[in-house]
């Protein structure tokens, strides 16, 4: 909202923001019973935003203002009846405009946007929170938005700072399968407030850290690790309905041996092997669980190191890679 | 196989103590034949394990047939005599309750109630240890009571948030069954968490008693539009530790004052 700056808001918005939520409904009731068209051209106008359109909803119910509502508002309102389990409401809503894909992302991008920094009503929090996640999760797994997902990262510790379900956000945070989700959360092991850090190393699996210098060393660590893994790591799914400790990313150990990034999703190379690759890959099937640990180690460090070295290292029989790269492990420990 | 100290247990002997059909002699016939050797420190405490799987079975089945509703944490519902309602959703023993009194109230007035799968596996335990201990150990031991999925566990029943794999699968154990492309709107259906009521039946909130088929339909009818995964059951299980439990009940009563 803060974007657009005070002079874009819509007239609702101002109402809304200067003299609050029960002034908001009686003024627009009243305005809707006069002058129907003009108060639907306030709903519809495009600097509104979401949490207007929210507190509306038992007015515009009351006046059955559904048929003149644009599309962004038709799609808003379907997610919150859904929400509410009202499904009468939502067939209604969707045999009034059919839905567009295109359109119906805006709309939620809009939901999202506008609805980030709403600190309305406390007894409205739980269902206007359920709508935002709602939003979050389709703009994520549905339509593959993921330059959201800084702002989602934001309000799941902000919420966790006000004690309030943060569950779904987490949830869609990490079903986003970004890499970049681990960057945004380690972050916050930077932070000065406990919570943030708290949470910070449950999302990432890590412990948690004495004090300021510990939380700066666990960060600097992690992001080390980030950095040496980056390509092969894939997301598990694992998540607090399922498990209390979740590990979100685990480490691909045969992708990183041979120095092939897999996709985050379901952890397939990004590329086909070779029949080189699949040779290579057969050997170090057969080492040890510690010792495909050390390969896969002292190949990702040798393969961002120096190439050649790296290719004429795989080329060695399993016993001699084995060998040197326990010597280079030993030597970077 | 069972061992009691360093010594192989009878298991058949054992088994004949308890019924047939019975959740103790299941469990017996399966460490029995398992992948594993299952030590056990004296026969009192592989005694201790069995009372209490079949505690949680029962617990299971009654909260099965029980009036406790299904609700998000959104909108998670309590009996507020016993319980505080947290602002996450979850809910706390109120100041000055006993707990065991709190725990038995979910069945005794389970209307009263409405939580995730997840939620209920903790009123299960819970339910299975007021059964187990004693009054006064349960209200020092559970001192701190927070139901609310696998995010809050108390120390002594930490372990119930962890699955690992086993080989083998007991009653009691509880199990996960993922639905990967679960509908985004509905997360709430991205898995259910169960109780394995042995005899290939499952205790799912929600759900009810229901065998792993069923189960899975009834996730896959949650899924997005587009899914091209089905639900699954994960292979780990997540238990109790049996064996610091019977540690921490041993300080309160004599393994002799175990429930029949």
């Amino acid at each position: 909202m803060s974007r657009n700056g005070p002079n874009r808001y819509s007239y609702l918005e101002q109402l809304r923001l200067s003299r609050g939520t029960h002034a908001l409904r009686q003024v627009f009731h009243e305005l809707a019973v006069q002058d129907r068209e003009k108060a639907v051209g306030h709903l519809n106008n495009e600097h509104l935003g979401f949490p207007t359109l929210f507190l509306l909803m038992p007015e515009i119910e009351a006046l059955d203002l559904f048929g003149d509502l644009s599309r962004r508002n038709n799609t808003a309102l379907r997610l919150c009846a859904g929400k509410s389990d009202r499904f009468e409401l939502c067939a209604r809503l969707d045999q009034l405009l059919p839905r567009d894909d295109h359109a119906a992302c805006r709309a939620l991008r809009w939901v999202f946007d506008t609805g980030l920094h709403w600190d309305g009503p406390h007894a409205l929090y739980d269902s206007f929170d359920a709508v935002m996640d709602a939003a979050a999760a389709l703009l994520i797994k549905t339509y593959r938005d993921t330059s959201i997902l800084p702002a989602v990262c934001e309000l799941i510790f902000l919420r966790n700072r006000k004690g309030v379900l943060i569950h779904d956000l987490v949830w869609s945070l990490f079903q986003a399968c970004d890499r970049d989700a681990l960057d945004l959360i380690a972050r916050r092991l930077l932070s000065s407030h406990p919570k943030d850090v708290l949470l910070a190393c449950t999302l990432l699996h890590l412990p948690v850290p004495a004090g300021g210098g510990a939380r700066q060393k666990l960060y600097r660590r992690y992001r080390l690790w980030l950095s040496r893994n980056r390509p092969y790591l894939r997301f598990t799914g694992e998540f607090f309905q399922q498990t209390s400790q979740p590990n979100p990313v685990g480490v691909d150990l045969e992708a990183k041996y041979l120095a092939k990034p897999v996709s985050p999703r379901d952890g397939k190379p990004l590329a086909p092997l070779t029949g080189e690759e699949s040779e290579s890959l057969t050997l170090f099937r057969s080492a040890s669980e510690r010792d495909r640990e050390t390969l896969a180690t002292c190949s990702a460090a040798l393969h961002a190191r120096d190439l050649r070295a790296w290719r004429r290292w795989l080329g060695k029989p399993l016993p001699e890679q084995v060998d040197a790269a326990r010597t280079e492990v030993q030597a970077a420990q | 196989m069972i061992f009691i100290e360093t010594q192989p247990a009878d298991a058949a002997a054992l088994a004949q103590e308890y019924p047939s059909g019975s959740v103790e002699r299941e469990t017996i016939q399966i460490l029995a034949a398992g992948s594993h050797r299952y030590r056990y420190a004296s026969e009192d405490r592989l005694r201790f394990e069995l009372t209490l799987r079949r505690e949680i079975v029962h617990a299971a089945r009654a909260l099965g047939a029980s009036g406790l509703a299904f609700a998000t944490f959104r909108r998670s519902f309590c009996n507020t005599d016993y319980w505080e309602r947290m602002p996450d959703g979850g809910f706390a023993v109120k100041t000055g309750v006993n707990p065991a009194d709190a725990v038995r109230d979910i069945l005794r007035s389970s209307h009263r109630y409405g939580t995730e799968c997840a939620t209920a596996m903790l009123m299960v335990y819970y339910l299975a240890l007021a059964e187990v201990f004693p009054e006064r150990a349960f209200r020092e031991v559970f001192r701190n009571i927070y139901l609310m999925n696998w995010h809050r566990i108390e120390d002594p029943l930490r372990e119930v948030g962890v699955m690992r794999h086993t080989g083998d699968y007991l009653p009691g154990d509880r199990r996960y069954f993922k639905n990967p492309d679960v509908e985004p709107t509905t997360p709430e259906y991205q898995g259910e968490n169960v109780i394995d009521l042995g005899g290939g039946l499952y205790y799912g909130h929600g759900a009810g008693i229901q065998r792993a088929e069923a189960l899975i339909r009834m996730l896959n009818q949650n899924r997005r539009a587009d899914a091209d995964e089905e639900t699954y059951l994960l292979p780990g299980v997540a238990r109790p530790n049996f064996a610091r439990l019977a540690a921490l009940l041993d300080r309160y009563a004599p393994p002799a004052s175990l429930p029949a």
